[in-house]
């Protein structure tokens, strides 16, 4: 019997937990201790090292590497001392880390979840099934970060929560938030959107910028980015979250920052985490007096100007824990729990889980691309069409009627699409594949085709094109594509032991 | 017989044939009557006749059609046949005839809407004919255009065709009339002339906003105008479209023919259809951002000319959309940025706001989509552009 665990992978800092004895969630410590692990890699004589000293290092040569979150899913490399990884090969030693660190302190690990940002795009999902794998994980399903987040609240609340909730996830690296509908144990996720690139790393970044335009105040001269690193910014920064001002010496200089420019220097991000809110409202069809309660997750909102901002936006004081870093993967251990294989869970365990039970939707538009008729134009144009909606529960499955549109077509190019709003522009949405359905020819125009979208509890899609008549069809699983990352074993042999 | 041989081979000869026997529509199907064709060829010796066709009038399903015919012994050595149909507009003479287009698509010439057919009548061997006549194919009157309005004479051109794309048999001497009340297609184009022509104007005048014109923008519109007459593949239109397309920009540029936005406006409602004038807004937009700024004077015309040509708002936004992803964003200035999004200065503060969060919303939603590049880089750009903008009315 092993155990489950739940792995929030971070864009600055990760972090695992499992569900103890009696079934209650826990955060598993890495090998230094800490609670959360910087998800950062310094390569060292050979070796791969994860955590704090990658961190404090981090911008300094070319031999530390971070934030690759951001980029999981793009088909970039990145460059760590003379080789090249894919932003799921770091991923995986990141995740390899953690799991090693687990399994000495738990013991054998059976099963695993991993948490995204909800606004991951189908590739990015793709690349990190990818990661988890390549770590030599057993991940059979993937979470959505706040809905992680409101099973573990709920869960938390026992019994007593019930209504309409929302997540507020300001992390390192993306914004996500979440409207949710929770009932005892029961959480239903109602509407979700996410900024991609909306984080503290941000707010570290005009740290950095302050401290470059104060050094040249003082000095006259350019602030080399190795005297004031990223981990220097956010130290400050952290700082800042507590007090009026710093006073921060470089190169025997002092320079002094002010929580009241820095506010000001961050209150276009923070905006754009207002506006996501309302918009949200909206699309959820609810206003902010129906919201029962904001649950707080990420470090970043910790920042006083955010903290500030979700009391203002939601017209209420947030509920939040001491561990906002933490709440993603005690979530993730319970879904772990309610989703896995119930044996590896003792009697408690499975009763204290057997109440939850979660509900999510679709966070993207999925489509195709078809010819349309434009009344405003009068003419014919290429278009995307959706098949199955943004908001829809899941698993969910959908069928839409397309036709050919010429006589003796014997062949249609098809299209799977990806989008957050039901976009008609194909400029504006991801193409996640393409094929053809060859059809039998000597046919007159308008024949009848099916396009069947299937999307399953762990966000892999399955389509279907059949052609009606001769019932020909192509069937195209959307998953776990092995793109371009190394193989285990190169990874394993940089890891350290 | 001569030329119309050579007639045919202009039109025929070359080209990629598409089949027909598979019918589209009741309107459009074909070979049907007293058995197929295959079952009508025979060997027997008796006397078929010389190979003839024929028009038939009938009608089917409230559609009146004209059945083409065939009868007769072919005079082939044996071999693979086609039999190759168009029709001519000869109401003006052999000399001015034009060919007549149609709308079913399975009837037109591979590259344009020229009507023509191709039927393949199967290898036939010599000595081998049609005892009675046999239904070939069916020509639609009503989807029928001749090159211009009123009671046209259409001449039927048939011809075989054999393996080796040589004409053995023609026919020219079989005719009906055509009751047609639309535009004809040749007078349509002159619309369509002066549609383009208008265009030119229009863009000039845009380019004209800001007092100069730049280097940058007359390449546009030279490039716009060059794109417009190379979809012709002939040199004498392509000759006689520039120098009509030329002719109308310079009129534009000369600043003593004063040409208003107003009047080109007025003329474009006229002459333009729907999608010609949208066409005309996108390539002023490309005018527009064609020296890497939009300046507000500029926003403000197509802001206008929309207006003016009664184009559907949601339209102009998808397309405005569209080229802010390929302009480079960082050119725009927070100041600019609610005249680019079409945001009213008289608009309340609570509706600017809201306009402001559905367009943060909007780009947003697309940067999930697109790829890294200078795109994406755009799109952020407006998202930032956005926020910053909606600082006023917190
Ligand atoms: N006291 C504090 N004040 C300001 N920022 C803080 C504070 N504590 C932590 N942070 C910031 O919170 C961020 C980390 O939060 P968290 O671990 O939730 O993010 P993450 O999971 O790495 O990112 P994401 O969820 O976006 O992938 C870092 O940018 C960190 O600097
Ligand atoms: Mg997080």
């Amino acid at each position: 019997m092993g155990n489950v665990i739940g792995i929030d992978l971070g864009t600055t800092y990760s972090a695992m937990s499992t569900i103890d004895e009696t079934g209650r969630p826990k955060i598993v410590t890495n090998s230094e201790g800490k609670n959360i692990t910087p998800s950062c890699i310094l390569l060292t004589e050979n070796k791969l090292e994860v955590g704090e000293e990658a961190r404090r290092m981090l911008g300094l040569d070319d031999n530390t590497c971070g934030r690759f979150k951001r980029e999981m899913g793009k088909n970039i490399k990145l460059k760590l001392g003379n080789k090249e990884y894919s932003p799921a090969d770091l991923s995986a030693v990141v995740l390899k880390k953690l799991k090693q660190d687990a399994e000495k302190s738990i013991g054998e690990i059976s099963e695993a979840v991993v948490t995204i940002p909800a606004n991951f795009n189908n590739e990015a999902r793709e690349a990190t099934m990818d990661a988890a794998k390549i770590a030599g994980l057993n991940v059979q399903y993937i979470v959505n970060e706040p809905t992680a987040a409101a099973l573990y609240y709920a869960f938390e609340g026992g019994h007593e929560l019930g209504g309409i909730y929302a997540v507020y996830d300001l992390g390192g690296g993306t914004f996500d938030i979440s409207i949710i509908q929770v009932n005892g144990q029961d959480v239903d996720v109602i509407a979700t959107n996410g900024v991609q690139v909306l984080g503290g790393d941000d707010f570290d970044n005009i740290i950095i910028e302050m401290a470059k335009e104060k050094y040249k105040e003082v000095t006259g001269e350019t602030l080399a980015s190795e005297d004031f690193t990223k981990s220097n910014a956010e130290e400050e920064k952290k700082s800042l979250s507590k007090r009026e001002k710093v006073t921060v010496r470089i190169n025997r200089q002092i320079i002094e920052l002010t929580k009241k420019e820095f506010e000001e220097k961050i209150a276009y991000l923070i905006t754009q985490a207002e506006m996501l809110c309302e918009s949200t409202f909206d699309e959820a069809k609810i206003s902010v007096s129906d919201i029962k309660g904001v649950f707080l997750v990420g470090g970043s909102t910790r920042v006083p100007a955010v903290l500030q901002s979700v009391k203002d936006t939601f017209k209420q004081e947030p509920i939040s824990t001491v561990n906002v870093d933490e709440v993603v993967s005690l979530g993730a251990a319970l879904y772990a729990a309610y989703k896995g294989d119930k044996a590896n869970l003792n009697t408690v365990q499975k009763k204290a889980i057997e109440q939850i039970s979660v509900t999510e939707s679709t966070s993207k538009c999925f489509g195709t691309e078809a010819i349309v008729r434009n009344e405003a134009r009068n003419s014919d144009e290429v278009m995307n069409t959706i098949i199955i909606r943004k908001g829809e529960k899941i698993p969910c499955e959908k069928t839409s009627s397309y036709f050919t549109s010429h006589e003796g077509q014997t062949r249609i190019k098809i299209k799977i699409t990806e989008s957050v709003a039901p976009e008609e522009d194909m400029n504006f949405v991801k193409i996640i594949w393409e094929g053809e359905l060859d059809l039998p020819p000597d046919r007159p125009a308008g024949q009848e085709l099916l396009f069947t979208y299937k999307y399953d509890d762990n966000q892999i899609m399955k389509c279907k094109f059949v052609d009606k008549e001769s019932g020909k069809e192509k069937k195209v699983e959307l998953s776990m594509a092995n793109n371009n990352s190394n193989t285990a074993s190169e990874i394993e042999e940089f890891l350290v032991e | 017989m001569e030329t119309i041989l050579l007639l045919l081979f202009i039109f025929f000869g070359g080209a990629i044939f598409r089949m027909f026997f598979a019918g589209l529509g009741a309107a459009g199907r074909t070979i049907v009557g007293d058995g197929s064709l295959s079952e009508n060829w025979n060997r027997s010796m008796g006397n078929f006749g010389p190979f003839t066709v024929r028009l038939i009038d009938k009608t089917v399903e409230n559609i009146d059609l004209k059945m083409l015919e065939i009868k007769g012994m072919i005079p082939t050595s044996g071999g693979s046949l086609d039999l190759r149909v168009m029709l001519r507009d000869i109401t003006d003479g052999q000399e001015n005839s034009s060919p007549v287009i149609t709308l079913i698509e399975h009837q037109q010439l591979p590259d344009n809407k020229t009507f023509f057919m191709n039927v393949n009548l199967g290898v036939i061997e010599h000595g081998m004919g049609i005892h009675k006549w046999v239904e070939m194919l069916r020509i639609v009157p009503m989807f029928l255009i001749p090159p211009h309005t009123g009671k046209r004479r259409i001449q039927l051109v048939s011809a075989i065709y054999d393996h080796n794309n040589e004409a053995i048999w023609g026919n020219t001497d079989t005719y009906f009339e055509l009751d047609f009340s639309g535009t004809g297609y040749l007078e349509q184009s002159e619309n369509d002339k002066k549609a383009r022509s208008l265009t030119i104007q229009l863009s000039v005048a845009v380019a004209l906003a800001d007092g100069q014109l730049d280097t940058s923008e007359i390449d546009i519109i030279n490039k716009w105008i060059l794109k417009t007459i190379n979809v012709f593949d002939d040199e004498e239109t392509k000759a006689e479209l520039g120098e009509l397309y030329q002719k109308s920009y310079d009129n534009a540029v000369n600043p003593d023919n004063n040409i208003t936005l107003s009047f080109v406006t007025k003329e474009m409602n006229e002459y333009a259809d729907d999608n010609i004038k949208y066409q005309a807004l996108s390539l002023c937009y490309d005018v527009m951002t064609a020296d890497g700024e939009i300046a507000t004077e500029e926003l403000n015309i197509i802001k206008n000319l929309s207006k003016a040509l009664n184009l559907d708002y949601l339209e102009v936004e998808r397309m405005r959309d569209k080229k802010m992803v390929d302009f480079d964003t960082s050119q725009i200035s927070k100041e600019s940025i609610e005249d680019i999004l079409g945001i009213d200065e008289n608009t309340s503060e609570d509706q600017k706001r809201k306009l402001l969060r559905e367009e943060f919303k909007k780009w947003n939603d697309r940067l999930t989509s697109l790829d890294e590049g200078p795109e994406r880089d755009n799109a952020q750009e407006m998202i930032n552009l956005i926020s910053e903008a909606i600082q006023k009315y917190k």
